[in-house]
């Protein structure tokens, strides 16, 4: 991947995860306000942006704040995802439905998933020794 | 050489088992002796000998696992204990584990163990993951420049296990003791010196080159045992002189492919340890542990409780006299089901950690927390023990072995009871989910960071009035990242867990008897003895605004905190009034006193095993006395400082 490229994806995960940040912090769209949620994704935009710190011409660091960030957006789906899913086993067992759109915070899970693909790719240019 | 191997059949065998620390001893343990013992991803698992039986067609084989140590130079006490054990106890064999990865330094320990004895076997683990880093191993070359037979094994694939326990049978019986030479300065002075420990009778049971190197290399142990001390130091000779033999052997047994550029532990490693995101990343994975400890586990939490409340009916439904069934339902099922109830949270918190473990995360978090821990005169090293205190105070007390400055060590000890225990989570669910509903996960939060702060003053304020001087560096290893096995984290979690369920079963149903018949004599209610021992201390508590009910469960607690839950569930469970003992908690306490009983829960008097193993490696009661005092001191300002903030807002 180009110098160039790599910067567009460390810029667009940075700012994913520092909107869905706001978005939890605030309760705007598809989420309840969860303001420790919001600084777990902002400290994730933090991760993306500080690869932007990095000398351009060294790429293998600005790939490990790819992958590591890429990864954190995963785990943070996932967390999401199990919280989601004990929800629901509570109400099952309470007969009652839990389950909001608010709670889900699809943006979020939605976003971790679509970059684990990103860390994928990330973490192949290091198995595969290209660094 | 299947005779030779009958021929021993008679004799009990005695295996060693040795290595660098985090090198897989532990699980090529477990894979000899078919063992559960806790296997995890960082150094310093195993602080004390732990012995099984391995079992190969008609041998009975007694395997010692020892603790991970770098060299026999023993500077901590973990590492003393396997150098002590080669030299006292001489075991038939002894089983160096190396990695494969990284089989430099685990040659200098074979080295060193090579010295003192003979009848060693090398077993080169990890050869898989080595492979997949482009590493060829010739075991055959590399067991001829050894002279001693050379297992490859995998301890995660199985690759070897039974390869390494026909060649341990076999070896009981081969003697051959290794030398290799060197400077001729040196070896003069080995042959010097040689002679002089010759001379001495009450060492005739020590290897002469042996004790002459170490003598050498101005270790204080065998210059006290020898009495002989020597105003020249040849340790870095010593030591430049085994790297020299170990890269020639490696040159011709071992083959890899050129390193360019990072592998993904050394890119993980460069943000996860980057001065300002490590610490962030750390606080951000403990926020996530601690709540799906408290998310994950409520509905599994509902179930064990619909259970209980069905068996509590049955049960009582048999019994006909009132006081036992108030004794059956009231006190065991009830005091032992309070406990139960926050099973799935302990199992939780275990896995969540269990997996921070084998992936290797939690060396790089004492990496990046050890700057502030320096701050605080202490070391990484202690924040891996104080870290181990999440689990079990007991177990991080003991893990302080590792330590090898002596004022740091009694530090951590010291200040280790502060951490946050997993005992301690059910009173903190119980409490949280009581009065802080949806907010409850972010006060357990709140306390573990609590624990964590009031730890890291305790340390500053106890190194500033008693002691003074720098802590020890950390220096550690970090292990290379894996992918969590699921065995081997259901494994942890299990090990881990069991230990609350076997006190379930045995201290807290006795103590759960215990407070049901304080609370029932001689009358039931605020007649009982418990009132009165509450009613008694109350005095002491009324800046607090705590209840004679808190307080006689405070004092229960000490025996183990876990009883705090079933006395507050006992004593709040007055049949007189109408809803549940939380129902009726709510409509006494604050939620300010609630979060302050919480906080002092967190920081008074540790349990009853935690004081005795205070005792115990101290060796002083002088340390006990003054760790309950300062724990009750600073539970009793913290709480109080709780109280008052929380009453103004």
């Amino acid at each position: 991947m180009k110098e160039r490229v790599i910067t567009f994806w460390l810029l667009f995960g940075g700012t994913l995860l520092a909107t869905l940040s706001v978005n939890s912090f605030f309760g705007l769209l598809l989420t309840k306000r969860e303001p420790f949620l919001a600084m777990i994704a902002g400290i994730n935009s933090a991760i993306y942006f500080l690869g932007l710190a990095e000398k351009r011409s060294d790429l293998r660091k600005r790939y490990s704040h790819l992958l590591v960030g890429s990864f954190f957006s995963y785990v943070l789906s996932i967390y999401q995802v199990l919280v989601l899913f004990s929800i629901w086993l509570e109400g099952l067992l309470t007969s009652t439905c839990l389950l909001a759109f608010d709670e889900m915070n699809l943006p979020l899970i939605i976003s971790g998933f679509a970059l684990s693909f990103l860390f994928d790719f990330a973490k192949k240019q290091f198995e595969t020794n290209n660094l | 050489m299947e005779n030779q191997a009958d021929a021993i059949e008679s004799k009990k065998i005695k295996i060693a088992l040795l290595g660098n620390p985090n090198v897989g001893k532990t699980s090529i343990f477990n894979a000899l002796t078919g063992s559960r013992q806790i296997v995890a991803n960082w150094p310093g698992v195993t602080v004390e000998k732990r012995t099984g039986v391995m079992k190969l067609a008609n041998h009975t084989v007694d395997v010692v696992d020892l603790p991970g140590t770098y060299t026999l130079g023993a500077t901590s006490l973990d590492e003393r204990i396997a150098r002590d054990f080669l030299i006292n106890e001489r075991p038939d064999v002894a089983l160096v584990i190396g990695d494969a990865v990284n089989l430099e330094r685990s040659l200098y320990l074979l080295l060193q163990v090579l010295e003192l004895r003979g009848d060693v076997v090398l077993a080169v683990n990890a050869i898989d993951e080595a492979r997949k880093a482009g590493f060829e191993i010739d075991k055959h070359e590399l067991s001829k420049q050894l002279g001693i037979p050379v297992v490859l094994t995998s301890a995660v694939t199985g690759e070897g296990i039974e390869e390494l326990k026909n060649t341990l049978i076999k070896s009981a019986r081969s003697s051959s003791h290794v030398h290799y030479l060197f400077t001729d300065e040196i070896e003069a002075s080995l042959r010097n010196l040689s002679d002089r420990i010759k001379g001495n009778a009450s060492l005739s049971a020590f290897d002469q080159r042996w004790l002459s190197i170490k003598l050498l290399e101005r270790d204080k142990e065998v210059e006290k045992l020898t009495g002989i001390s020597l105003d020249y130091d040849y340790s870095i000779e010593i030591a430049e002189t085994r790297y020299k033999y170990i890269k020639r052997i490696l040159s011709s047994s071992v083959k890899g492919k050129e390193k360019i550029g990072w592998n993904l532990s050394e890119a993980i490693d460069h943000v996860m340890t980057h001065k300002f995101l490590g610490i962030l990343i750390f606080l951000a994975i403990m926020y996530i542990v601690f709540q799906l400890t408290f998310t994950i586990s409520g509905p599994l939490s509902i179930m064990i409780e619909n259970l209980l409340d069905g068996l509590g009916s049955v049960v009582g439904g048999w019994i006909a006299i009132d006081w036992l069934r108030s004794l059956v339902v009231d006190g065991v099922i009830g005091g032992v089901g309070a406990i139960l109830v926050f099973v799935p949270n302990i199992f939780i918190l275990f896995l969540a950690l269990g997996v921070l473990e084998e992936t290797g995360y939690l060396p790089r978090a004492a990496f990046v927390i050890d700057k502030l821990m320096y701050a605080m005169k202490l070391s990484g090293r202690s924040f891996i023990s104080l870290l181990l205190g999440f689990g079990c105070n007991v177990s991080s007390i003991m893990s302080t072995r590792s330590i090898s400055e002596p004022k740091e060590r009694l530090v951590t000890i010291l200040v280790s009871p502060f951490i946050s225990c997993s005992a301690r989570l059910p009173v903190y669910v119980l409490i949280a989910g009581t009065f802080f509903g949806v907010n409850a996960g972010i006060v357990v939060f709140f306390l573990y960071l609590l624990s964590i702060v009031i730890t890291v003053l305790s340390a500053l304020l106890i190194n500033k009035l008693f002691f003074k001087g720098e802590p020890s560096t950390l220096i550690m290893e970090l292990p290379r990242y894996r992918k969590p096995r699921l065995t081997s984290i259901m494994l942890y979690t299990w090990n881990k867990g069991r230990h609350f369920l076997e006190k379930a079963g045995t201290i807290i149903l006795a103590a759960s008897i215990v407070i049901w018949i304080l609370t029932y004599f001689p009358t039931e209610g605020t007649g009982s003895f418990a009132a009165t021992i509450g009613k008694a201390l109350e005095p002491l508590f009324v800046p607090l605004g705590y209840t004679w009910e808190m307080i006689t469960s405070l004092v229960f607690g000490i025996a183990a905190k876990e009883v705090i839950v079933s006395s507050l569930t006992t004593f709040f469970g007055n049949p007189g009034v109408s809803g549940t003992s939380l129902d009726i908690m709510r409509t006494i306490i604050s939620p300010e006193i609630a979060l302050s009983f919480l906080v002092f829960v967190l920081l008074y008097v540790p349990c009853m095993p935690t004081l005795a193993v205070i005792k115990n490696e101290t060796g002083s009661y002088k340390f006990v006395f003054f760790s309950a005092f300062y724990s009750l001191a600073v539970a009793y300002a913290v709480a109080l400082i709780v109280r008052v903030v929380g009453g103004l807002l």
